[in-house]
This record gives structure tokens, sequence and C-alpha cells, in this order.
């Protein structure tokens, strides 16, 4: 489904990405761990399609079409999802206009019909239940004076609602506390089915207790130094990422 | 001596001739006098620094005259909301108008002070000086529904309209002013306002300005509220090429609150300026005021938001806010609050802002599915329905909203 090959990009002059390889396939789910200044939100953030960043070498295929090339609503309407770390609050514009709206632009750009009002509302009430959302989220601005858990809340309730085929979570665990993550988890593992992939981006292992992963994946520097399976998360909590960092040196 | 000024000299002279000395005569004179004295505003002035009437003083508009020609019945059904006194050129036209008005200027000459004579400024001592007709409604108990007041200016004239507002105690009532188009040629709305509410009495007042981008609009509204009385001012303006609003409310009463909401949204070279003075004159008053804008292309705008509190004016609540969105590197907006604080048992904050979209809330819509322009629009929409949902009038927040939509990118009218 994905296919990242030596992917390097850059934000204003500085090199952040040197060289990515990864490959996701339908209905598994990577875990993108690492230190701070690793690189792990912004290679989240190039997926999705944020023009802040410069590629300056390397592809990205999904489902065997050049990513790069598409503008981030593109890459929407063809079922990528990124979950902010940081949502954005859009004052004036209703939670539930916003995801009508955002529904309907990827549905029109599929050729599906249109969902009005109601059949939206509808479908929005049975994806709350999942999140344990109030009521109250809807007719409120978007992530206007949300909390910092119900923000995050918010984002994994778009993702349900939109239904995307690869789900990338930025940090979507960092400021939770731990009912709030397992709310978070529980949303997230009904998702998860053999034709959707997950890409989490997480800088703790606590989270992959809950929503356990095929692949964990280790940056260091803008490049992938490790992978392994679930274990080497549990590896990670225990030893710290210092010992990658000697390894990589080592090498 | 300049063309404009010796042509307003001899159409006050012709109006004169014609009116004779009736019981606005008197005040006529004073306001030309005035007028002549002061001449036109020019950018020397700090009222009008940022503002240059220059293309009105150099224009070449003669005085509107009552007609019944020109406009139909056609014409104020599409440019007006039904029920309406309808003004064509600052004349009242029953033949136009659903609703009647039963009163005239010179009947309430005697009742009600609306000639504002002290230190009137440039625009008023010149609607002064026509003054002949306008809007003069006073309500007692509860009007029913809305009021809609028409003013339809034509090509190449200038007209200045003085309307009067008196609500009597307990008295509520809305008023919807919506100024017009004719034709798509120069033309001068020099309007005055007159605004008393009485003890306990409540106003709501819509000004929505459609002109067409070539006319000129000067207004001045004076607000007096007394004791435990309510002020909705909403000034909406799309409309013009030039347009200066002075809106000035004065607090006399305790318990009294105002609320002055503004926006406009400008494209093209179109320039508007709102200049408020909120005067609480009295303690336990609060005041609320919002004003936003919206700028396109090379367009321009002024806000100066004075809150005057006076000394014996304690426990003064007052609130003022002026956020800008700017849509190109070449619009300009200069923003100027300005607090008067002479009381020390006072609440009074204000804040302004101009910025540009934000780049993170689009980049945040476009990451769930939505267009670059759709993703604009949909925050252009987001900041002035702000103000739009204060409209409470359906038909009216309705038509601002549609012509907010139809300037929105990807959306422009033909």
């Amino acid at each position: 489904m994905l296919e990242i090959r030596n992917l390097h990009a850059r934000a204003d002059e500085t090199p952040i990405l040197k060289g990515i390889n990864l490959t996701v396939k339908a209905g598994e789910v990577h875990a993108i761990m690492g230190p701070n200044g690793s690189g792990k939100s912004t290679l989240a953030t190039v997926l999705a399609g944020r023009e802040d960043y410069e590629v300056t070498e390397g592809s990205v295929t999904y489902d065997g079409e050049d990513l790069l090339d598409k503008p981030a609503e593109e890459r929407a309407q063809a079922g990528i999802f990124l979950a902010f770390q940081y949502p954005v609050e859009i004052p004036g514009v209703s939670n539930s206009y916003f995801l009508r709206t955002a529904l309907n632009a990827i549905r029109e750009a599929r050729g599906e019909e249109l969902l009005d009002a109601i059949d939206f509302l509808e479908l929005a009430r049975d994806r709350m239940k999942l999140l344990k959302i109030d009521d109250s989220l809807l007719t409120r601005g978007v992530n206007e004076g949300f909390s910092g858990g119900e923000k995050k809340r918010n984002e994994i309730f778009q993702m349900a609602v939109l239904q995307p085929r690869l789900a990338i979570m930025d940090e979507t665990d960092s400021g939770l506390d731990i009912d709030a993550l397992k709310i978070v988890a529980e949303g997230v593992n009904a998702l998860r089915s053999s034709k959707r992939a997950f890409l989490v981006v997480t800088h703790y292992q606590r989270l992959l207790n809950y929503i356990v992963p095929d692949f964990v994946h280790v940056l260091h520097d803008g490049r992938i130094a490790k992978s392994g399976g679930k274990e080497l998360a549990l590896e990670l909590e225990e030893k710290g990422y210092s010992w990658i960092e000697a390894e990589v040196a080592a090498s | 001596m300049t063309d404009t000024m010796e042509r307003i000299l001899r159409d006050h002279e012709a109006l004169v001739q014609e009116r004779g000395a009736d019981a606005l005569h008197a005040l006529r004179t004073e306001g030309i006098a005035r007028f002549k004295e002061l001449g036109f505003p020019d950018t020397h002035l700090e009222d009008w620094r940022f503002t240059n009437v220059a293309p009105i003083a150099k224009s070449d508009l003669t005085l509107g005259r009552p007609s019944t020609n020109g406009v139909t019945p056609d014409d104020v059904a599409r440019l007006g909301f039904g029920g309406s006194l309808v003004f064509v050129d600052g004349h009242y036209r029953a033949d136009l108008s659903d609703a009647q008005v039963g009163v005239s200027l010179a009947s309430i000459r005697d009742t009600i002070d609306f000639e504002l004579k002290d230190d009137a400024p440039a625009f008023v001592a010149l609607n002064t000086a026509f003054l002949e007709d306008g809007a003069v409604v006073e309500v007692e108990g509860e009007l029913a529904e809305p009021l809609h007041v028409l003013f339809i200016g034509t090509d190449g004239k200038a007209c200045h309209p003085r309307n009067v507002y008196h609500v009597k105690r307990n008295g509520r009532a809305e008023i919807v002013e919506t100024y017009v188009s004719l034709g798509t040629g120069e033309h001068w709305t020099n309007a005055v306002g007159v605004v008393l509410v009485s003890e306990n009495a409540a106003l709501k007042h819509t000004r929505l300005q459609l002109e067409n981008e070539s006319a000129f609009h000067t207004s001045n509204v004076w607000v007096s509220q007394a004791r435990d009385s309510r002020y909705t001012s909403n000034v909406v303006t799309l409309g013009g090429r030039l347009t200066r609003n002075d809106i000035t409310a004065a607090l006399r009463g305790e318990g009294s609150l105002g609320t002055l909401n503004g926006l406009f949204m400008t494209r093209g070279s179109q320039h508007v300026d709102n200049h408020t003075l909120i005067e609480h004159r009295v303690p336990h008053c609060e005041s609320h005021e919002l004003y936003k804008g919206i700028l396109d292309d090379a367009s321009s705008g002024v806000f100066t938001g004075r809150i005057h509190v006076y000394e014996d004016a304690q426990k003064t609540d007052a609130f003022q806010s002026n956020a800008n969105l700017l849509l190109t590197d070449t619009a300009v907006m200069d923003t100027q609050p300005q607090l008067e604080i002479y009381a020390d048992d006072v609440k009074c904050s204000h804040g302004a802002t101009i910025g540009q979209l934000d780049e993170q809330a689009l980049f945040y819509l476009r990451s769930r599915g939505l267009t670059k322009d759709r993703a604009r629009n949909l925050l252009i929409r987001a900041f002035a329905g702000e103000i739009t949902k204060r409209l409470d009038v359906a038909a009216v927040r309705e038509r601002a909203d549609r012509l907010l939509d139809s300037r929105l990118p990807g959306n422009e009218e033909g």
C-alpha cells in the first residue's frame, strides 16, 4: 500500500529526513518510535502533504501511484488520514459542519453520493459512541476550547467517520491520561481491518500496550536505525534510546 | 474654491428658493455656513488621516430632487426586503413604499433635538444644509415586525437623508436600513441618523451598505441612550468605492447597554473607514463592540474605536475588539483603538488584530479532503459568520451571507 524509498526532506535549509525506507501493507500496524528530533513527526506530516517541507530525494508511492505529486486534499481523498499531534482550533466552524464537509469532499472526489445532514448525524452518532464523545462536541467550533484529551479523541472520531485506508497517528498519546488513552486505543482497535493500515508515531511504549503493532521502527537522525516486532518497543522502554545511538555509531 | 463647493452652494441656493422660509430654513442656513467654513476634510485632520475624500470633492454630482421617475416597483422588489419605506436619492417615495410614514422632519422640529448644531463635523453640516427628508420613526410599544428602510441612489446624484428614530419608554423596535444603487455610476449618500432610545426601551439598528463600487457613502449616526435602554448597531459594508461611517453612542442613563457590531468585506480598490465612539457618561453602563474586516485585492480599511469613560462613570464595563483578515499582500488596514478613561473603578478591555488566513488551519482542513479554495472560503466565512450570525432578521442575514459567499474565490459573480 505504501512504499517509502530513500526519502529525504528538509525544513528551510535543515535536512530532517535523511533516507527513510519503509514498506507498509494493508492490514498492518507499524509503530514509529524515536527520540525527540529524530524526524518522526516530520515523516507523518510529509506523508500528509504539508508544503512547509521540501522533499529533496527519494520517492513515496501509495497504491502504486506517486504520492509526493499530490496536494494534501488529494491524499485525503485517496484515503490517507493524519491524526495531528496538535489539532488546530477553528472557531466559528462547527465540528459537525466541518466533518460533513470533509466527508462529502472525499465522497465527491470518489464519485460517491453526498450525505445530507440527517444521514451524516446518524453516522456521526454511531462513531461518537465508539469514542465516548458527548453530543455537544458536534455543535462546538472545531477543537475550540477543547481540552487536550478532547482534541485527541476528536481526531480519532474524525478518523472513525472518514474511514481512511492509511491512518497516520502523530503522537496521539502524548498528554493523555490513562483513561483517555484506553478510549483512543479502543477506537483505533475497532478500526483495524485487513484493508486498513496504521502508522503510529509515538514517543512512548505505553500506547503500544493497547494498540499492539506488527512492526516497530526506531528513527534516529532521520533514518530508520532499527526495525523489529512488538518486543522491540519493550526493549526500548527498558533501555531507552541510547543503545540504538551506540549501535548506529558502531556500525 | 473648488468647482464642487461652487456647485454645492448653487444647489443650496436653489433649494432655498424652492422651499422658501419653511420650518427647516434657519437650520439649512446655519448648515451651509458651517460647511463653507469647514470645507471637505483633508488628510491633515487627525480623524481623516487614512481616508482621502478628494474623489468626492472632485466628483460631478447634483443634488437629488423629489421625483416620481426612474425607479419601478420591480426595482424595489429586487433591491429591498419588502415592507419598506423607500427613499430615492434621499426623498421618500410613497408610491413605492409598503409602509407609511406619517411624520416629517418639520413636524418633529420642536419635540426632538435632531439638529446636531454644536461642533458638527463637515458632512453633518452639509447634511443639515440640505435638510429636507429622511426616515422619521417614533415607536411606542413594540414594533411587531422589523421596519425596513430602503435607500436607492441613482447615477450622478448626491443625497443627504436625515433619519430620526425615537423608541419611547418601554418600547421595542428593529430597524434595518439598506443602501443600494439603481445603476453602476457614481453617486453619493451622505446620511445622518439621530437615534433616541428612551428609558427601558430597546432598538436593534442594522445598516446594510450594498451600493455599487463607484458610490461614495458617508454617514454619521448619533445615539443617545436613557436609563436601562438597549441599543444594538450592526453595520455591514459590502458596497461603495469609498465609505466612511461614524457612529457615536452616548450612554446617558444608568444601566444602559450599547452594542456596536461591524463587518466589511472589500475587494478591488474599495475603501471602508469605520469610526466609532462610545461615551460612558454615567455609572453602571455596559458596552460591547466587535468590528471585523476582510480585505481582498488592493482594498483598504480603517477602524478607529474610541471609548470615553467620563469621570463619574464608575462601574463601567466596556469591551472592544477589532479583527481584520488580509487576503492579499496589497490590502491595507489601519486600526486604532483609543481608550480615554477618567473614572477609576471600571472594567475596560480592547484588542485589535490584523492577520492573514491561518496556514495551520488551512493545512488541517486540506488534510481532511477540502480543496485549497474550499478550505480558504470556510475560514473566511467563519470569520465573517461571527458578525452575520448576529443579524437576527433572517432575510437580512441570508442576503449578507449570500453576498459574502458570492465574493469568495471560485464563486465570484460574472
